[in-house]
């Protein structure tokens, strides 16, 4: 935003208009200066060659006036009377008298001759000399010749004068129309400049909208969610007939896992939910699937899985795997309301070098549908975008896919063409790992067989603790809970015997939950300690650390076999 | 054309002196002295830097006074001038500048003949001509005027400038 005092700038033009004039002045002034030095050499150069001139007059009449020779005296004034600048020359002997002269114009000539440096005397040089032979001295001669006219000294310097104007002009129209081009080019930089920002409100505009959306479309689906969580709940109350409250735990359970799911995509979408990459068998986890995407998907909706029966494993985060295929074949199932089929299809793609490195599976999911216009295609992978109305779609399910598949090294594309339908494919890396055994079934969660343990539960809020608490207890712990980690500290400290500590990380006060845990091992290094959050920049920060987190939600088996596997001694110190 | 110019001044201005020989011989013996300027001697011709410039009237004086008063004062370079008069020229004798003048007792001849290969100027009077003198005073039209003959001069070791030789009648004449 700016405010209405801070008009953007542009860029100090190179030439500024005042610039351009006062170049073109400078110019004039050099121009000026150097003329007038000019004149004062020329003038120097003047003297000195009337100097010269009167010098050989002098030499040449020594002999003539000593001699009074004045037919040869009067042959070397000539002689000097064929410049057209002198104006006057003559020769006076020995005695001061006029011996040879000439005279073209201008003031007589004086009768006595008064020997001295060169002189200006109006627009005229008057250079005077003795004439001298040996030491004797003959005479002197006198010479007075015309400086330049000022007419004629301006039409010398008039050609001179209109070049160095028309260079002042052209530099000033110059400069000027440089500084008007850098005015605009500044005024156009600001424009841009604020067409950007404005574009850039409009994105954050959009951006709101977006949010708006999916902040309806997430409130829409739990509200669902909690309605049917709600509403069974209180069907429960009202009947005893174990079948009856079986089905409505069911339904209650399985709104719950959706609810679940649903804030896993969103956290997908922020990137915070970190991988947990495996190596997985494709296949087998597609036939897994099968199942929910019949559930998800409609009975005119057919589905059919053709998998390359030698398909290289992948390293994925594999409920993240299924999140995408559920995704892509939900999308498909709305891009098909009248129904049709949806083709789930594997295969290698080899790279061709001997070290496999570069060989890819590809998963690509296909329908039947109306297609995807070609100047959405684009947008398709962007988080936010959604072609189904408010309510209908978050538009988070093909940016998950599209992360997925970055995150795991790989790509995701989609072609389409309207009318026929779309594929959207995924590209991963192969992993040349061995699948992992498949892991045994859970086993019946039991009471603690070792009698009852002590559990240091801390949680800040109370419905929280009070159900953990509960599970708890159900699993044969004994549990006690403490509100905060300085409570849970004073507790410890007090000298209460626990055998582990169970805490949320995010709490009210100092002391979070990952400190707790730090000062737990620094002063009780033999105590173990299991964090819980919901909040995953948390349990990555955790987990970084090396230590076990339980993220939130879970199930009470989830906490069972963590609680186990501590306490068994897996976890626990010797 | 300059000569015709000059011819023709001679002609026209007639100077007031014409058929006056006091002034005739005063203006020679200005001569003698502004010859000095425009010859060089020998540094040996002097006795030292400041010796005097010696200027030898030879035979009959025609000048009288007016020589000793044009060469009051004066001096060649740094050498200030005598005025000697000779009755008859002896084997070296001590001049720089040597006028001949009209003499009983000795032809000019006999005078050059004395100083003969020595750097003294010899100058003859126009009533007294001769060949071997270096500079020879003429008349023309009622103007003193002279001839110079350098290479006799230089056969002496003087140096005779070029300027007083533009100026001698014997030059002109050749030109005419």
């Amino acid at each position: 935003m700016i405010g209405k005092g801070q008009k953007p700038r542009g860029p100090r033009p190179v030439l500024t208009v005042s610039m351009a004039v006062g170049l073109a002045i400078a110019i004039v002034l050099a121009a000026f200066v150097m003329a007038l030095y000019n004149e004062r050499l020329s003038e120097r150069d003047r003297v000195r060659q009337a100097a010269v001139q009167v010098h050989i007059l002098a030499g040449s009449v020594a002999a003539p006036l000593a001699f009074d020779d004045r037919a040869a005296a009067r042959e070397y004034v000539d002689a000097l009377s064929s410049n057209p600048d002198v104006e006057a020359v003559a020769a006076y002997d020995m005695r001061g008298r006029l011996a040879a002269s000439f005279l073209r114009g201008g003031e007589a000539l004086p009768t006595a001759n008064t020997v001295g440096p060169p002189r200006v005397e109006g627009a005229r040089l008057v250079v005077t000399y003795p004439v001298t032979e040996g030491e004797t001295v003959l005479g002197s001669v006198y010479l007075r010749t015309v400086l330049e006219s000022p007419a004629r000294r301006a039409m010398r310097y008039a050609g001179f004068a209109l070049l160095i104007i028309m260079a002042a002009l052209l530099v000033a129209v110059l400069g000027a129309a440089n500084a008007r081009e850098a005015e605009a080019f500044g005024k156009l930089r600001a424009e841009i400049r604020e067409r950007e920002k404005a574009e850039e409100a409009l994105r954050q505009s959009q951006k709101m909208e977006a949010m708006g959306q999916l902040t309806g479309g997430v409130a829409h689906d739990f509200n669902n969610l909690l309605m049917v969580a709600s509403s069974g709940l209180d069907l429960m109350d009202r009947t005893t007939d174990p079948a009856r409250r079986e089905r409505l735990r069911q339904g209650i359970r399985q709104a719950i896992d959706r609810g679940a799911s649903l804030t896993q995509q969103l956290l997908a979408f922020s990137r915070r939910s970190p991988l947990k990459p495996e190596v997985v068998d494709i296949g087998r986890r597609l036939a897994g699937m099968h199942a929910l995407l019949d559930r998800s998907l409609r009975e005119d909706v057919a589905v059919e899985v053709k998998l390359a029966p030698d398909l290289w494993r992948i390293e994925v985060d594999a409920s993240q795997l299924e999140v995408a295929v559920l995704n892509i074949a939900i999308n498909a199932r709305d891009a098909m309301p009248d129904g049709g089929a949806i083709t789930i299809e594997g295969r290698n793609e080899p790279s061709g070098r001997p070290d496999g490195v570069g060989d890819m599976v590809r998963l690509s999911i296909r329908d039947t549908g109306v297609g995807v216009a070609p100047e959405m295609l684009s947008r398709l992978f962007e988080p936010f975008f959604t072609t189904k109305e408010v309510g209908k779609g978050t538009g988070l399910g093909l940016s998950q896919v599209y992360g997925f598949a970055r995150a795991s090294g790989g790509e995701a594309g989609v072609d389409s063409v309207l009318g026929q339908g779309t594929t959207i494919w995924l590209r991963i890396p192969r992993s040349t790992k061995a699948a992992p055994a498949e892991p045994a079934p859970a086993p019946p969660v039991r009471a603690n067989p070792e009698g009852r343990q002590r559990i240091l539960l801390v949680e800040d809020d109370d419905n929280v603790a009070h159900l953990v608490e509960e599970m708890l207890q159900e699993l044969g712990y004994e549990t006690r809970r403490a509100a905060a980690a300085a409570p849970a500290l004073d507790l410890l400290g007090a000298g209460e015997i626990f055998d582990l500590v169970f805490s949320d990380m995010v709490m009210p006060g100092d002391i979070g939950g990952l400190d707790l845990a730090r000062e737990i091992q620094r002063r009780w290094p033999r105590l173990p300690v299991i964090l819980t959050t919901g909040y995953s920049a948390a349990a990555t920060a955790a987990s970084g650390e090396g230590r076990r987190v339980l993220v939130k939600p879970y199930r009470i088996e989830a906490l069972a076999s963590e609680l186990e596997a501590v306490l068994s001694g897996a976890g626990r110190p010797a | 054309m300059a000569a015709a110019g000059l011819a023709l001044g001679a002609a026209l201005v007639r100077p007031a002196w014409a058929g006056d020989p006091s002034l005739e011989y005063a203006i020679k013996a200005d001569y003698l002295y502004k010859f000095t300027p425009f010859v060089e001697w020998p540094t040996t011709a002097f006795d030292g830097p400041v010796g005097p410039f010696k200027l030898c009237v030879a035979g009959q004086d025609p000048f009288g006074p007016v020589v000793d008063e044009a060469v009051r004062d004066h001096k060649v370079g740094d050498h200030p001038v005598i005025v000697i008069r000779l009755k008859t020229v002896d084997r070296g004798a001590p001049c720089h500048l040597l006028f001949l003048g009209r003499s009983r007792l000795q032809s000019p001849r006999r005078m050059l003949a004395a100083v003969d290969g020595q750097p003294v100027l010899t100058v003859a009077d126009d009533r007294f001509p001769t060949k071997r003198a270096m500079i020879q005073f003429v008349l023309i039209d009622g103007h003193v005027r002279f001839e110079i003959r350098s290479a006799v001069a230089q056969v002496s070791g003087l140096a005779v400038s070029s300027k007083l030789e533009a100026l001698s009648a014997t030059t002109k004449g050749d030109g005419r």
